[in-house]
């Protein structure tokens, strides 16, 4: 039976808002604006919306790959980014903001479900109660 | 992306081969290799510590996490320490498992 101790989806924003500021503001290669379109555009993405923010042509691919299905990258989608005249450094943080940003649309699907499950879960305790009171009738009737 | 444990300088297979006859873990190198180092002392400490302890092996998320914390890996290890290990209802292998399974739904190795 769960306590009504705080849930940790509650409280995690910060450390993870912390983090997403560490990604766009830490020295780097890339522009914090263009960390962030990436970070958008994988939010974007993952979401399913159309108009995503548009990121560096030549990182379009990797980074939507990086956002559906990240799993499917390859060696060689890295490698030919670097062939292309990206720095080592840029590659490394248009992916991190890339997977941060997949996360971040994911935990906020995650956390929607969840809010929901809550309340359905609640009302479905009320009609639960409700139902159980009135099954006690035809089973005392029967007793 | 996962990182062998060859030392600068070492040609990637020589480097496999000696590990392999030391009986250590060997894994295929970073798409990154500038990710296979820490850009900090204490990162690469700890990454020396982690091997030494781990047969030689240091798994690809350390990796990253340690080669720029500034950027990748300090406040994001502090949320997943906040979100794996701070006081709740599940115990921590439940939280563990939880991860597992979504990483095995995103055929990402845990």
């Amino acid at each position: 039976m769960l306590t009504l101790r705080p849930p940790v989806h509650r409280t995690v924003r910060a450390p993870l808002a912390s983090a997403v500021a560490d990604a766009l503001a830490a020295p780097g290669d890339l522009a914090s604006a263009t960390r962030r379109a990436f970070m958008e555009r994988a939010i974007d993405v993952a979401l399913g919306i159309e108009s995503a923010q548009p990121v560096p042509a030549t990182m379009v691919g990797l980074a939507d790959t990086i956002a559906r299905h990240a799993y499917k990258v390859v060696d060689d989608d890295v490698t030919s980014l670097l062939c292309t005249g990206h720095t080592q450094d840029a590659v490394f943080e248009a992916l991190v903001s890339t997977a941060m940003g997949a996360g971040l649309a994911r935990l906020a699907c995650g956390l929607a479900a969840l809010e929901g499950a809550t309340l359905e879960g609640a009302a479905e305790e009320g009609v639960g109660q409700e139902s159980g009171a009135a099954g006690d009738g035809p089973q005392g009737g029967r007793a | 992306m996962t990182t062998s444990t060859t030392t600068a300088g070492d040609a990637p297979a020589a480097g496999a081969a000696s590990a392999a006859r030391k009986g250590k873990v060997v894994t295929p190198p970073m798409r990154l290799p500038t990710v296979s180092r820490s850009r900090t002392l204490k990162g690469r400490l700890l990454s020396f510590v982690i091997a030494k302890t781990g047969n030689g092996y240091v798994p690809d998320v350390v990796r990253t996490l340690l080669h720029r914390p500034d950027l990748f890996g300090k406040a994001m290890g502090e949320a997943f320490q906040d979100a794996m290990r701070r006081p709740s209802d599940w115990q921590v292998w439940e939280l563990e498992l939880f991860a597992s399974f979504v990483s095995l739904e995103n055929q990402c190795v845990f």
